[in-house]
C-alpha cells in the first residue's frame, strides 16, 4: 500500500492505541477508552455521511439503544457481557431497519429533520418511562464477568476494559475496510457522487441506502453498548440531540468517507471536551464556536486536507 | 352543555391560540427552507430568545406593546449578520450550513444561560383580565395573543401576496436560479427573508412568554413541534404549515385530557410518521415523479 | 445498416404535462431494431423531457410505452434500466471523485450479478473487470482509466457518459446531445463511435447538428411544443415545408 493511505493510518492508529493501554495512568487510560468508543461511533456515522451523503441527526436513537439493550438486558435478563452487547447491537439493527424504511425514502432536507425529530421523541420517551430506562437519573449496574476459552475476565479490571474496546474497534475497522473493498463499498460512493444517476445504472438505490443507514446505526450501537458496559450506566441523555450532533462534528473535523480520519476527530473533541469543561462552565458555548471555526477552515476534515496532499 | 364537553372546547381553544403562535414560529422555519434551502437548526432558539429578552424588558420598558415592536429589532440585527458572515459563506452547501446553524444553537443557548441564568421563570402576566365565555374563565391575554398573531398573519400574507417585494419572495421559493436570471438581487431577498423568518420566532417568543415558562431551554420543544409542523404541512409551503400547525395544536391540546404531555407529543410523532409514509413530502409539499 | 428489424421501443400517445403545460403532447412513435433514429426540434420541443418519460424520470400524464413488447409505463428508472435501456444526459452527469474506470464499473456489476455484494474484493472480480476494461476500451478511454472523472476534460467527459450507459449493456441507448460543446475532431470520435454501436443496438439520437442527424441516422422525428410534427426517413423530412419553416425560422 502506499505511504499515504487511509489503511496506514488506520493501522498506525490501532498500534498506537495498542500500546497506550499499557503505559498510560489509569486516568488517561479512561478517556482514551472513550475516544476508541467514539471512534466506533464516529467511523459508523461516516458510513452515512461520508459514503452515501445521508446527513442523519438521529444517531443518537441508535447510540442509546445500544447502550440501554447491554443495560436492560444484563438487568431483566441477567445476560453476561458478550451476550448484552450481542443484544444492544440487536436492538439497534432492529430500530435502525425501522426509522430507515421511513427516512431513506425521504429527500435530503426532509431526511435530516425527520432523523432528528425522531431522535427528539425517543429522548422524550426515554425520559418519560422512569420505570424501563431511569430517565434522566439513569440505570446502574453491575457487570458480571465473562468467560473466554481458558481464562475468566472482568471488565472491572481497566486492562480488560481497554483491550475489550480496542478489539472492537479493530473489528469494526476491519469489517468496514472489507466492504469499502467491496462492491457495496463502490456502489456507496456512486450514490454519494451523483445518486440520480445510479438509478439510471439499474440499481434501486434506496435499497442500498437503506444498507448503509443500517450499518452505520449498528457501529452506533455498538458503541453504545460498550459505552455502557464500561460505565456501568445508561441514562436517557443518551438520547439527547447532543449525542446526535457530535458524530457530524468528529466526520468533519476528522475527514469524512475517509473511516478512520472520524477517529481523529473523536479524539480531539475528548480532549477539548475533557480540559475545557474543567475550567469554562459554558463549555458548549465554546463548542458551537469551535463548530464553526472547524467548518470555516476545511470542509474535508484533517485526514482530508492530508490524504489530498499525500495522493491516495 | 356538559362539564366535559365544556373542558374540550377549553382545551381546544387553548390549543389554537396556542397554534396561531406555532405557526408563526413555523411559519418562519418555512419561509427560511423555502427561500434559502437551509434547516435553520437555531430557529427555536431564535424564539427563546425573543421570550428572554421579552420577560427581561417587559419590567424596563413598562409597557407589553413596546416589548412587542423592540424585540424585533433587537432580534433583526442579531439575525441580519449571522445571515450574511455565517450563513451565506456556505451557500449551497445544505448540510454544512445546517451544522453552522447548530453551532449558533448552541452559542445562542449557552449565552441566555449564562445571561438570564438556568432558571425557569413566569412572566408576568400582561393583561390580566378574565373573560366568562359559556361558563369557564378564559384568560384575557390569551385572546390578545390570537388578536396579535391573525393581526400578524394577516400582515404577512399582505406582504407576500400583495407587494412586490413579497412577490420577489414567493418567486425565489418557486425558482432561485430564474428570479436571479430575472435581475432579482437574491442576496437581499436572502437576508431579508432570514430575518423576517427569525423575528417571526421571536415574537412567538414574546407572546408566548407570559404563557409558558421561560428558560434557555424552551427553544428545543417548540423547534421540534415547528419542525412537525412544517413536515406535515410541506417544507416551502406557507398554506400547508398554517393548516398543520393550528390542526396539530388543536389537536394536542385536546388529547391532554387523556393523554399525558408526552403521550399526545407521542400521537402527533405517529401522524407525522403515517403522512409521510404516504406522502413523504407532506400535505402540501411538491410534487413527486 | 438497415432498420427493418422488429419493434424494440413503441410509444403510444404519450404526454406529460407541467400544471397546465403540456411538453409531451400526445406523442406516438415506434423505434425498431437495429434503426438510428433522430430526435430533432427547437429548443423546448420536449425532446428531453420524451427522453424523461421514456426513462422512468418522469411518470407521464397518460399513455403508454412499451419496450421490447413488455410495458414500462410508470417504472421506476432502475427497472426500465434493467429491461435494456441506457441513457445519456446532456449536461454531463457523471461521478466527479471516482476513476473512469470505477464509473463504469458500477453498472457493469450491476448487470453482471457477478455476487460477492459484501465481502468480496471488487477489484478481484474478473468478469467484471474485463467488461468494464472492455467498454473503456471501446469509447477510447483505455489509457485513461484511472483518471478521476472530474481530471477529464469536457469532452472525454461526454465519452465517459457514453461509456457509463453502455454499462448495463442495452439494447436500447438513449443519447441526448452527444456532442454539444465540444470540438470539430472530438465530435467527429464521438460519432464514429455511435457508429460502432449501432451496429450491436438501436440508438435514439437528441442532436442539434444536422450533419451528423444526416450522417448518421435511418429516420427522423420531428417535434415542436411537444408534438410531432412529421416523421420519416432523412430524405423526406429534408424536403419537408413544415419543417424547413421551423428552422428558417429559427436559429439554431
Amino acid at each position: 500500500m502506499a505511504l499515504v493511505d487511509r489503511r496506514f493510518f488506520a493501522l498506525l492508529a490501532i498500534a498506537l492505541f495498542a500500546v497506550l493501554g499499557l503505559i498510560l495512568p489509569q486516568g488517561a487510560r479512561s478517556l482514551v477508552i472513550q475516544m476508541m468508543i467514539f471512534s466506533v461511533f464516529a467511523m459508523g456515522y461516516d458510513v452515512c455521511l461520508g459514503l452515501t451523503n445521508q446527513c442523519s441527526l438521529g444517531h443518537s436513537i441508535f447510540f442509546g439503544v445500544g447502550a440501554y439493550g447491554a443495560i436492560l438486558a444484563i438487568v431483566h435478563l441477567k445476560a453476561g457481557v458478550l451476550t448484552s452487547l450481542a443484544g444492544g447491537v440487536g436492538s439497534g439493527l432492529v430500530f435502525a431497519v425501522l426509522v430507515g424504511i421511513v427516512c431513506v425514502r425521504l429527500s435530503e432536507a426532509y431526511f435530516v429533520i425527520v432523523t432528528a425529530i425522531i431522535s427528539a421523541v425517543f429522548h422524550l420517551l426515554a425520559m418519560d418511562l422512569t420505570w424501563l430506562t431511569g430517565g434522566d437519573d439513569g440505570l446502574s449496574v453491575s457487570v458480571p464477568p465473562f468467560a473466554l476459552p481458558g481464562v475468566t475476565l472482568s471488565l472491572y479490571q481497566p486492562l480488560v476494559n481497554y483491550y475489550f474496546v480496542l478489539f472492537f474497534l479493530a473489528a469494526a475497522y476491519l469489517l468496514l475496510e472489507r466492504i469499502v473493498r467491496a462492491p457495496l463499498g463502490k456502489i456507496f460512493v456512486s450514490i454519494r457522487e451523483n445518486e440520480k444517476r445510479v438509478r439510471f445504472l439499474g440499481y434501486d438505490v434506496l435499497r442500498y441506502k437503506l444498507i448503509a443507514f443500517v450499518l452505520s446505526a449498528g457501529l452506533g450501537s455498538l458503541a453504545g453498548a460498550l459505552y455502557g458496559l464500561t460505565l456501568r450506566y445508561a441514562s436517557a441523555d443518551y438520547f439527547s440531540f447532543y449525542w446526535s450532533v457530535l458524530p457530524v462534528v468528529w466526520c468533519l473535523v476528522g475527514g469524512l468517507g475517509t473511516l478512520a480520519g472520524p477517529w481523529i476527530g473523536a479524539v480531539l473533541m475528548s480532549l477539548f471536551q475533557y480540559y475545557v469543561s474543567a475550567w469554562f462552565t459554558y463549555y458548549l458555548l465554546l463548542f458551537g464556536i469551535l463548530v464553526l471555526v472547524i467548518l470555516k477552515v476545511s470542509r474535508k476534515g484533517i485526514l482530508g486536507y492530508i490524504l489530498e496532499r499525500g495522493g491516495r | 352543555m356538559s362539564d366535559w364537553l365544556l373542558n374540550v372546547l377549553f382545551l381546544l381553544i387553548n390549543g389554537l391560540v396556542w397554534g396561531l403562535i406555532i405557526a408563526l414560529i413555523s411559519l418562519g422555519l418555512s419561509l427560511i427552507f423555502g427561500v434559502m434551502g437551509i434547516v435553520n437548526m437555531a430557529h427555536g432558539d431564535l424564539y427563546m430568545v425573543g421570550a428572554v429578552l421579552g420577560f427581561s424588558l417587559f419590567p424596563f420598558l413598562g409597557n407589553f406593546w413596546l416589548a412587542l415592536l423592540v424585540v424585533p429589532v433587537i432580534v433583526a440585527l442579531i439575525a441580519a449578520p449571522m445571515e450574511r458572515f455565517i450563513l451565506r459563506p456556505y451557500e449551497g452547501y445544505h448540510a454544512v450550513t445546517m451544522i453552522a446553524t447548530v453551532g449558533i444553537s448552541f452559542i445562542l443557548q449557552q449565552a441566555a444561560l449564562a445571561w438570564y441564568g438556568g432558571v425557569p421563570k413566569k412572566m408576568v402576566d400582561p393583561w390580566p383580565v378574565t373573560f366568562h365565555f359559556l361558563g369557564v374563565d378564559y384568560a384575557g391575554y390569551r385572546f390578545l395573543i390570537a388578536a396579535v398573531s391573525i393581526v400578524i398573519l394577516a400582515a404577512i400574507w399582505l406582504f407576500l401576496y400583495r407587494t412586490p417585494y413579497g412577490v420577489l419572495i414567493r418567486a425565489s421559493i418557486q425558482d432561485r436560479d430564474m428570479a436571479s436570471a430575472m435581475g432579482i438581487d437574491v442576496n437581499k431577498v436572502l437576508i431579508a427573508t432570514f430575518v423576517l423568518g427569525s423575528v417571526l420566532a421571536a415574537v412567538g417568543g414574546v407572546l408566548a412568554a407570559p404563557v409558558t415558562q421561560v428558560s434557555y431551554l424552551m427553544g428545543n420543544d417548540v423547534a421540534l413541534l415547528a419542525f412537525i409542523v412544517v413536515i406535515i404541512g410541506g417544507l416551502g409551503s406557507l398554506e400547508g404549515t398554517l393548516v398543520a400547525a393550528l390542526g396539530l395544536c388543536s389537536l394536542e391540546g385536546v388529547m391532554a385530557c387523556i393523554l399525558s404531555p408526552t403521550q399526545s407529543r407521542a400521537a402527533i410523532f405517529v401522524v407525522m410518521v403515517a403522512i409521510l409514509m404516504v406522502r413523504p413530502r407532506g400535505l402540501f409539499g411538491g410534487a413527486e415523479r | 445498416m438497415t432498420a427493418d428489424g422488429e419493434m424494440l421501443l413503441e410509444i403510444v400517445d404519450v404526454s406529460r404535462r407541467f400544471g397546465g403545460l403540456a411538453a409531451v403532447d400526445g406523442v406516438s412513435t415506434a423505434v425498431r431494431k437495429g434503426e438510428i433514429r433522430g430526435v430533432i426540434g427547437p429548443n423546448g420541443a420536449g425532446k428531453t423531457t420524451l427522453f424523461n418519460v421514456i426513462t422512468g424520470e418522469l411518470r407521464p400524464s397518460s399513455g403508454r410505452i412499451f419496450l421490447k413488447g413488455e410495458e414500462i409505463t410508470g417504472l421506476p428508472p432502475h427497472a426500465i434500466c434493467r429491461k435494456g435501456l441506457g441513457r445519456t444526459f446532456q449536461l454531463t452527469f457523471v461521478f466527479p471523485e471516482m476513476t473512469v474506470f470505477d464509473s463504469v464499473w458500477v453498472g457493469v456489476y450491476g448487470t453482471m450479478k457477478a455476487g460477492g455484494l459484501f465481502f468480496s474484493r471488487a477489484d478481484s472480480l474478473r468478469g467484471v473487470k474485463e467488461r468494464t476494461e472492455e467498454i473503456c476500451g471501446l469509447v477510447g478511454l483505455g489509457e485513461r482509466m484511472n483518471d478521476l472523472a472530474s481530471n477529464l476534460s469536457y469532452g472525454d467527459q461526454k465519452v465517459l457518459e457514453i461509456a457509463m450507459a453502455l454499462s448495463t449493456g442495452p439494447s436500447l441507448l438513449l443519447l441526448d446531445e452527444p456532442t454539444q460543446g465540444v470540438g470539430p475532431k472530438e465530435a467527429d470520435t464521438i460519432v464514429k463511435l455511435i457508429e460502432c454501436l449501432s451496429k450491436s443496438m438501436s440508438i435514439l439520437l437528441i442532436e442539434h447538428d444536422m450533419d451528423i442527424i444526416m450522417r448518421l441516422c435511418h429516420n427522423l422525428t420531428v417535434l415542436s411544443f411537444g408534438r410531432v410534427i412529421a416523421e420519416g426517413s432523412c430524405e423526406v423530412i429534408g424536403s419537408n415545408d413544415e419543417v424547413q419553416r421551423l428552422y428558417l425560422g429559427e436559429s439554431t
